[in-house]
């Protein structure tokens, strides 16, 4: 196992690729970008395409192949004899490590074209080393996280059969499996992707509560309505497209058991709702909500009482109420509403703006203020009643 | 591995228990070690003359919810959400290997034990307990009570007590009905007096946060008087997972951090609190695997209201701990014990957080209420618990599990009590708050005993000397050999007891010819 001080890296300005090369140059490693287009400062770029050979001139020594690049619209045989060419040349060119990244859709018969394709390519790249990665989330809002981002702000999600699993997997996680796969500490084909089975839908309506804070309810959609809808959705002008690929593709995936694999690649997957609490999007979310609890408590949320908030719930948010707090704030303190609410009152009471507004006033004034509270209150309870329930 | 003398007598734990049995025999001059648990050290305590200072204090909120903010959320009597009682609590489950259903154990591994938590409440069993006692400890209870100094437990007087105490206290003596008994609460905390390294209660107000001062007694106040002791050695940071014997000696193995420490003597004498102790003391007779009962008081809240306090501003200086100390005779011929306490040192959420009104509402009515309340517990006798305690063998420290029922006798008892002491308090200007009465969960009392007790019947006991049975040199001094639980606050009661079996240690010791006396 040698340390892959120099990475050779195809589409290292995706999704993944970027955050492979931020990492990796991070680490000190240095980063040979194959591709259009050049990366960021303090990359090399050579002028590649997929289908190209593998450039001449890149030393072999301690370098290790990062294969990201995948032509969406290439053919086929095309597609498979061009990543064929470049892991042949690079076997020539000495490099000892070549790592293919590979999907957990990939099967001989996979429902979607991209998993056969993953598949067939796997057959052709000899003893280099296949990462078969599950659904990747964290990071920039783009590729299928950033999709699933958008829907999860939807109203209404009618989905493909939402019960169907997937194996959520952080990017920085599938960065640390690739960088390990690049240092030679696993060869042959790997499943990196989460160790636990995730309903498909909760992942959703995980994103909905913890980016936005709210519920999403989700409608079950049979396949082949999916399918036709996609179809119609290439016929009719003026809505956008969606590709019947990515849903075969989401409705395919079969479940891989990846612990042993992460444990041989050295990579510690956490649930994925304690990661998207500390996205920045999770974050976001967390101090709104603190936010709009600090002040149902009776006081102006400070940046410092909203942290104090936030260091409570390392979980991230929840999903809060559209209607006014004071409308549907639970009777009890055994809903996760009603316990935020009454950290939120501890936070108001144990700082300054909450002592002096709790304190302001003569005898009387104070219990003039609590009367009129109270009627408020009193007013509040039926709706409170009914809605605090949920 | 021969094992060396160490001293003539090892103390396990140097809670109220072990400090109170070190006592007559350093006296006597026998050699002793302490061996404790405790190997870091404690929150300190704030320092905030008043409790008005403390309101006003912008950083108040690292003590009430925590830096992390791990307090926020929680559900426990504000008693043990602080962070001196998370730090004083920390670890216990693990070391003890404890495993619990419907129980609350309640353990320590910080220097003192639980007494760094405690009510402070010094309070001594009635006649009709004592009497069934199987030793006279009424000059014991006199020697550690002079020991740790205990103020009240006499006639109350209003001027001694903050507001709602005081006109409840005021009222009572103007009343005159049998069978509720009402006094100043007899707390081991220093008023008007001065000790070494313990000053007289400034009533600052913040004694649940652990008190600066040292008015408020715990065991670990009383270490730096008996190391200046030469022929006493205390070693912290020692966990004794086992007791073994190895030729004639009685040998505590214990861990410190990674290493295993053995250490020998004659006698070893068992205060590591009741569930600790009894881990210890069951493996050694081998009597792993037997289900033993375990006694804890049932016990209950309820607060009270006096109307005309309400929407008072909260004072500047109060007192936190128990005011007034009632015993109530039942109507089921039950004796009954509690403390009446104020609610104005609080934080708010304490109340707040029982209100059914709106998050701001519901402060501003905590505010208004807090002068006004009297927050009484109630006790009953641990006869009526029924909780089991096992004790299995697994590794070197053991494993134990605590299996707890509070039986509908006892439930019922607990709400009669409560149903009689709230018509005793209303006749005192005290109304129930409706809907205030709790009822805790078996163990959240934190007064588990009476696992080995002395005179008890089968193998698991002690005899009156609290001598395990079978097991030579081996002297249970804790909570564990307590016979019963009385519906008083036991802690002194177990360090009376303590000093007694101490004390006729010593006697003995002194008298055996062989015994090398410390210069």
């Amino acid at each position: 196992m040698t340390r892959a001080a120099h990475l050779i890296v195809t589409g290292g300005t995706g999704y993944i690729g970027a955050a492979l090369v931020a990492r990796a140059l991070r680490e000190g490693r240095t980063v040979t970008l194959l591709g259009r287009r050049p990366g960021p400062v303090g990359t090399h770029h050579v002028t590649w395409a997929l289908g190209d050979r593998f450039p001449a001139h890149i030393p072999g020594q301690q370098a290790a192949l990062v294969h990201l690049a995948h032509d969406w619209q290439a053919s086929g045989q095309d597609s498979i004899a061009a990543t064929a060419r470049l892991f042949d040349g690079a076997r020539t060119a000495g490099i000892a490590t070549r790592v293919f990244i590979s999907s957990q859709s990939a099967r001989e018969h996979a429902l979607n074209r991209y998993g056969r394709l993953k598949w067939a390519t796997e057959q052709r790249i000899g003893d280099a080393t296949s990462l078969r990665v599950g659904l990747v989330y964290g990071g920039t809002l783009t590729a299928m996280y950033g999709l699933l981002a958008k829907l999860a702000t939807l109203p209404l999600l009618p989905m493909i059969e939402p019960h169907r699993t997937v194996q959520p997997i952080h990017l920085d996680e599938v960065v640390d499996g690739i960088l390990a796969a690049a240092d030679g500490q696993a060869g042959g084909v790997r499943a990196l992707a989460g160790p636990q089975q995730v309903a498909f839908g909760d992942v959703l309506r995980l994103l909905a509560r913890q980016y936005r804070g709210r519920r999403l309810p989700i409608i079950p959609v049979p396949l082949s309505l999916a399918l036709f809808a996609c179809d119609m959705t290439a016929r009719l002008p003026l809505i956008p497209t969606v590709d019947r690929e990515r849903v075969l593709g989401l409705a395919g995936t079969e479940p891989i058991d990846s612990a042993a694999d992460l444990a041989a690649l050295g990579v510690a997957v956490r649930p994925m709702g304690e990661r998207l609490a500390r996205e920045p999007a999770g974050r976001r979310a967390l101090l709104a909500e603190g936010r709009a609890f600090l002040r149902h408590a009776g006081i102006a949320p400070t940046p410092a009482l909203l942290r104090r908030y936030a260091r409570a719930w390392p979980e991230g948010a929840i999903a809060r109420p559209r209607l006014p707090l004071r409308w549907c704030e639970p009777l009890g303190s055994d809903t996760p509403l009603g316990r935020r609410l009454r950290v939120a009152a501890r936070i108001a009471e144990a700082s300054a703006p909450g002592e002096a507004a709790l304190a302001a006033g003569s005898r009387i004034a104070r219990l003039a203020r609590l009367a009129a509270h109270g009627a408020y209150d009193a007013l509040c309870l039926p709706l409170r009643l009914v809605l605090g329930r949920a | 591995m021969t094992s060396v003398s160490d001293a003539d007598v090892i103390i396990v734990g140097s809670g109220p228990a072990g400090v109170s049995a070190a006592w007559p025999l350093v006296e006597a001059g026998v050699r002793v070690l302490m061996l404790d648990a405790a190997d870091t050290e404690l929150p300190a305590s704030p320092t905030h003359a008043t409790l008005a200072q403390w309101r006003a204090d912008p950083h108040r909120w690292q003590a009430e919810i925590g830096r992390d903010g791990a307090l926020a959320d929680s559900a426990m009597s504000p008693k043990f959400a602080t962070p001196l009682a998370r730090a004083t609590l920390a670890g216990f489950d693990t070391a003890a290997g404890l495993s619990t259903r419907d129980y609350v154990a309640i353990g320590a591994l910080a220097a003192g034990g639980l007494s760094r938590i405690w009510g402070a409440l010094a309070a001594r069993y009635g006649a009709e307990d004592l009497a069934a006692f199987p030793a006279d400890l009424g000059p014991h209870y006199d020697r550690v009570a002079r020991r740790i100094g205990v103020s009240g437990g006499d006639r109350p007087d209003p001027a001694a007590l903050t507001p709602p105490a005081a006109r409840f206290a005021a009222r009572h003596m103007a009343r005159r009905d049998g069978g509720f008994d009402l006094r100043a609460a007899p707390n081991a905390v220093l008023v008007g007096e001065e000790r070494e390294g313990r000053g007289a209660c400034t009533a600052c107000g913040l004694c649940l946060h652990g008190c600066a001062r040292g008015s408020i007694y715990h065991a670990a106040t009383e270490l730096p008087a008996l190391r200046r002791f030469r022929h006493f050695t205390y070693r912290s940071g020692m966990r004794v997972e086992r007791l073994a014997s190895d030729a004639g000696m009685n040998v505590v193995e214990a861990r410190a951090g990674a290493q295993s420490l053995r250490f020998a003597a004659p006698i070893v004498v068992l205060a590591a609190g009741t569930l600790m102790t009894t881990s210890l003391a069951v493996r050694r007779m081998g009597l792993a695997g037997r289900p033993l009962r375990l006694e804890s008081n049932p016990v209950g809240g309820i607060a009270f209201l006096m109307p005309h306090l309400i929407g008072r501003a909260l004072p500047d200086r109060s007192f936190g701990l128990g005011q007034l100390f009632y015993t109530l005779a039942t109507d089921a011929g039950v004796e009954a014990a509690g403390v009446f306490y104020g609610a104005d040192t609080l934080p708010l959420a304490a109340i707040a957080d029982r209100l059914p009104f709106t998050r701001a509402t519901a402060l501003r009515a905590a505010r208004a209420l807090a002068p006004a309340l009297l927050l009484a517990t109630g006790y009953l006798p641990g006869r009526f618990s029924d909780n089991v305690l096992t004790i299995e063998e697994d590794g070197a420290a053991g494993r134990m599990t605590i299996r707890g029922h509070q039986t509908d006798t006892a439930t019922g008892l607990l709400r009669a009590s409560f149903a009689q002491l709230t018509r005793h308090a209303r006749r005192r200007g005290a109304f129930g708050v409706p809907g205030s009465l709790q009822l805790l969960p078996p163990g959240a009392d934190a007064h588990p005993a009476a696992t080995l007790p002395m005179g008890g019947i089968g193998p698991a006991a002690t005899d009156n000397m609290g001598a395990l049975t079978n097991v030579p040199g081996v002297f249970v001094a804790d909570g564990a050999a307590l016979p019963f639980l009385s519906a008083r606050h036991p802690t002194l009661t177990i360090m009376a007891n303590a000093d007694r079996i101490a004390g006729a240690l010593a006697r003995r010791l002194c008298s055996t010819p062989e015994l090398r006396r410390a210069g």
